[in-house]
């Protein structure tokens, strides 16, 4: 696979080894929501803002690289879409760090468990992601870690189905209370929805290189 | 790998007394296949009631579920198993007792589910993973 995806440049090298510490810094940033959440710590919660510009500044680098001329061109646009892809995880952990704050009064009881069960789950779907990455130049099969993904992200969706209700039940002390509370709820369990796309596509970069 | 990593917090519980209809109706409102039914005093065990059990002894035999007590066809006492068991002896008892789920406690306190499912799905994430699958 190395061969149909390199122009026999170290840029490919380069770029590969950004993507996979761009994936890295968004399983870092998973956990410390995660953790933020289950010890009650602002500080770790607010690092997610960090990691995510982090993130940022990992993406640019990489799509600079890419146009520089990484990979032959006709698989460029899909390394691209993928990095772009995971920034949107980085975009929906920071929205769900920076909700957290104003939402924390109403993550209670079993709504918390569910949140804690979610932002874990999100975490080991992260670590997939990287996995399966990492598949993409071992010659390795990709299928069972795409699997894997979709059922990380079933398990979401189930506990999401249950927040849903529980969410309708709390007591909102006002309308932005209640608002806010909905976007955090939205915000932890989108992110498995675009890590599954980012694995979908890492398997249609797979197929496009057969 | 362990019970305790794959199995499913989420429990359940109905009254033995109650319906086999208020039943069906809560396996539906909370997407589940089995239930686990109180015991009705401290002499008596749980049980556990599934969507199989319901439509083979309820709805198969034509009998109206809202006459039929859970405690009738409830299926007791439960299969336990530690959370600390490796799944290949969970595996090994869903086969000899051809059962589709077992039930994790923790001394008298009932603390999850393992069903069929939870199985092949942690076995094939530990597989991505690089494990053995079980």
């Amino acid at each position: 696979m190395f061969k149909k995806l390199f122009s026999g440049t170290s840029a490919e090298e380069v770029v590969i080894g950004e993507i996979a510490a761009h994936i890295r810094t968004l399983i870092a940033a998973s956990e410390a929501l995660h953790e933020g959440i289950e010890k009650n710590n602002p500080e770790k919660i607010a690092s997610v803002s960090d990691l995510e510009r982090d993130g940022d500044s990992i993406r640019r680098s990489i799509i600079s690289h890419v146009f520089e001329g990484a990979f032959l061109p006709f698989i460029r646009p899909f390394i691209c879409r993928f990095v772009e892809m995971a920034d949107q995880v980085f975009d929906g952990i920071e929205d769900a760090a920076m909700l957290y704050g104003h939402a924390q009064p109403y993550v209670t009881g079993e709504i918390r468990t569910n949140v804690l069960k979610v932002a874990a789950l999100n975490t080991q779907m992260c670590e997939m992601l990287q996995i399966a990455f990492g598949t993409l130049f071992s010659n390795g099969d990709l299928r069972d870690k795409s699997l894997a993904i979709r059922i990380y992200e079933k398990r979401i969706d189930e506990i999401k189905f249950d927040l849903l209700e529980q969410e309708r039940m709390i007591q909102p002390a006002s309308f932005w209370d209640g608002r806010t509370f909905a976007r955090f709820i939205d915000a932890i369990t989108q992110v498995s929805d675009v890590i599954e796309d980012a694995s979908d596509y890492l398997q249609i970069i797979n197929v496009s290189l057969r | 790998m362990k019970v305790e990593e794959i199995m499913t917090t989420k429990i359940e519980y109905i009254d033995a007394e109650a319906t086999l209809y208020d039943a069906v109706e809560k396996m539906i409102d909370k997407r589940l296949r089995s239930l686990l039914v109180k015991p009705k005093s401290d002499k008596d065990v749980h049980g556990v009631i599934t969507g199989r059990d319901i439509v083979f002894k309820a709805i198969g035999k034509n009998l109206d579920l809202a006459r039929v007590k859970v405690e009738e066809i409830a299926e007791k006492p439960l299969i336990c198993v530690n959370k600390q068991m490796d799944l290949t002896h969970v595996i090994s008892m869903m086969q000899n007792f051809n059962i589709a789920r077992v039930f994790v406690c923790d001394g008298t306190e009932m603390v999850g589910i393992v069903s069929i499912m939870d199985v092949m799905n942690g076995a094939l994430i530990d597989r991505a993973k690089g494990g053995r699958g079980v």
